[in-house]
């Protein structure tokens, strides 16, 4: 949305719709920009545009991030409830939809964040949007792929470089520590069976939106389909599941598997992508070092989590 | 004295110079960006007039810097891991050729040497000797901008020759490490460690957003201690480091700040709760790498800055 398109009359409406939200009173809406109650009616009157000090003061208030405020995008429902209740609250309505998805991923990025941009990032992120608590707290919670893909997009736009997402991807080996995906694969004790047991179990419990198939595994290289389920993106309204941003990120996560196993990282290649007009994505995974470290240093200690390297 | 209101007006023109000239662009420019007059411009990158929220989710977006994470740390910071940088050009800032090669130091890590600077030397003698550099104090509003080990050196030799910084006043050089502010958006993340060791790990695992001057590396990790290693990597050589005073003080300054980060979010207290032993010095025994062992005795759980 461009300067031109905003204008201070719609932010006021905004922020009347806001403070119905919250079940505010003008006074004390008025508090929470730090504004006196006369300053706020004289503003809203005239529709004269707070400072932007006076947007932050709110939002020490509310759950949403000064974009939200700006854009006017925001879930009333889930805001209102937010306020009502920090430790529970609602997921945005769009976000519920076709929820095949699960909060981990999300848990996923928040931690990257976190360790490498700052906890404030993540905290943008989470009222960006509008993220509730018992999301947060439950890796297994269902949301829809729209949600993830948004968050893609939106920490690549202001905080992950483009060229980084494969980084944030084979990340998922440090957040997904002490879960249900490493206890499944770190057992493994051959990495072409740790592969199988990803793309033929595991990730259907994870994933329902796409299907994953192997094509082929030939001695190091695994090379792995990946086609959006059809009713899904239907009940979403969308022709795309997921974005550039997501595939990317799906190339570095599946890279990862074998650092369940203490061994290096997969090499991970996207081959044949939707994004670039092709009709399915494909993953090529070259785990060659990770072989030939399966053969000559089985009894080395593990070192998953890579602190030593 | 700023109140908070005038302290944002400050905030939003540093911002707002620094994101232009790392744009290369004009005032003309910036101000059709933001569809204002260059006049108005002016007066806001002064800190005499300022943004609206609309100009500002506009410049923001424009410049794809996140509105809420600038506003909170007042710098621009996209917290980029850094690789080695050659020139002497950043945006429209000139880097002079002292500067320019070799490039492996982040502003986070320089801003330590350079606000000791200010409170010792004052606010003019450190504005007329970036200026005597030829080096825009913009330049610094940019936390991922790069600049070569030289310029901490430098501004470490001025310390030392007039006097502001001797052997007993390291650890107030320091006393950055401790203070979030130094950190820019990292520091929200130490500040949620949980420990000493844990915010101890994630510094490792960020150091790439401080420098890559050196290499640091965990050498073993266990209940009773860390034991970490700084090598200098090969381009830190062509550094002229190696003279006495400079190299003790860089040895002690590494171990003051390593000391002052375990207490990260408090006043004071270098040193307290940690036991750090050097078990190898780079600088004073020309060993490959320095190696220190870090015993936390008091894991500190949750100091607040407040």
């Amino acid at each position: 949305m461009s300067l031109r398109e905003k204008n201070s009359t719609d932010l006021w409406q905004t922020l009347e719709n806001i403070r119905v939200a919250i079940q505010a009173t003008h006074d004390s809406f008025a508090e929470m920009m730090k504004l006196t109650p006369k300053e706020y009616a004289k503003f809203s009157k005239s529709r004269t545009s707070p400072s932007i000090l006076h947007i932050f003061n709110l939002l020490e208030h509310v759950h949403l991030s000064f974009e939200n405020v700006l854009t006017g995008r925001i879930d009333y429902g889930a805001l209102a409830a937010s306020h009502r209740s920090k430790d529970s609250g609602l997921l945005p309505e769009k976000y519920q939809i076709a929820a095949f998805s699960k909060a981990r991923t999300i848990h996923h990025i928040l931690k990257y964040l976190e360790n490498f941009h700052g906890w404030r990032a993540a905290e943008t992120v989470i009222r960006h949007f509008q993220i509730p608590m018992n999301i947060l707290t439950n890796p297994d919670a269902p949301i829809n792929v729209k949600m993830i893909a948004e968050i893609f997009e939106y920490t690549s736009k202001y905080f992950i470089h483009p060229s980084l997402l494969k980084t944030v991807g084979s990340f998922s080996r440090i957040a997904n520590a002490g879960g249900p995906i490493e206890a499944a694969l770190s057992k493994h004790a051959n990495v072409k069976a740790l592969y199988a047991h990803v793309f033929e179990d595991l990730i259907t419990r994870f994933d329902e939106n796409f299907k994953y198939s192997i094509e082929s595994l030939k001695g190091n290289i695994l090379k792995v389909g990946v086609v959006q389920k059809k009713e899904i993106a239907e009940a979403l309204g969308q022709t795309q599941l997921s974005n550039e941003e997501a595939c990317a990120i799906r190339s570095g996560i599946g890279a990862s598997f074998t650092g369940y196993m203490g061994l290096s990282h997969a090499h991970a290649h996207e081959s044949k992508c939707v994004h670039r007009g092709d009709t399915m994505c494909l993953y090529e995974f070259n785990f060659e070092e990770a072989m030939l470290e399966q053969k000559t240093l089985s009894k080395r200690p593990r070192d998953s989590l890579g602190l030593l390297h | 004295m700023f109140n908070e209101k005038t302290d944002a007006i400050h905030k939003v023109a540093r911002i707002v110079r620094g994101a232009r000239k790392q744009l290369a662009y004009s005032q003309i420019e910036m101000a059709r960006t933001l569809n204002i007059s260059q006049g108005s411009l002016s007066k806001i990158e002064a800190g005499q007039l300022t943004l609206t929220p609309e100009q500002w989710y506009g410049f923001c977006e424009h410049v794809r810097i996140s509105p809420d994470q600038s506003w909170y740390s007042g710098y621009i910071d996209r917290c980029t891991s850094t690789e080695l940088e050659e020139g002497p050009r950043v945006g429209s800032f000139r880097i002079p050729k002292r500067y320019a090669r070799h490039r492996g130091s982040k502003v986070r890590s320089v801003r330590p040497i350079l606000s000791y600077f200010e409170k010792n030397l004052g606010e003019k003698k450190l504005s007329d000797y970036l200026e005597k550099v030829n080096i825009d104090e913009d330049f610094f509003i940019t936390l991922d901008n790069q600049i070569n080990v030289n310029f901490s050196l430098d501004l470490l030799r001025t310390l030392i020759d007039q006097g502001a910084l001797k052997k007993n006043n390291i650890s107030e050089l320091a006393a950055a490490y401790r203070q979030p502010n130094f950190h820019g958006a990292l520091a929200s993340t130490y500040q949620s460690a949980d420990s000493k060791t844990t915010r101890f790990i994630q510094l490792a695992k960020a150091i790439k957003n401080y420098d890559v001057n050196c290499k640091y590396q965990f050498e073993n990790v266990n209940d009773q201690f860390l034991e970490i290693s700084v090598t200098p990597n090969e381009h830190f050589k062509n550094f002229d480091y190696r003279d006495d005073t400079l190299q003790d003080c860089l040895c002690r300054y590494k171990k003051e700040a390593m000391k002052a980060f375990a207490n990260f979010g408090t006043h004071s207290g270098n040193g307290s709760g940690i036991e750090l032993q050097e078990l190898e010095c780079h600088f004073t025994s020309h060993s490959p790498k320095c190696v220190y062992r870090l015993q936390i005795t008091d894991e500190g759980r949750r100091h607040v800055f407040t």
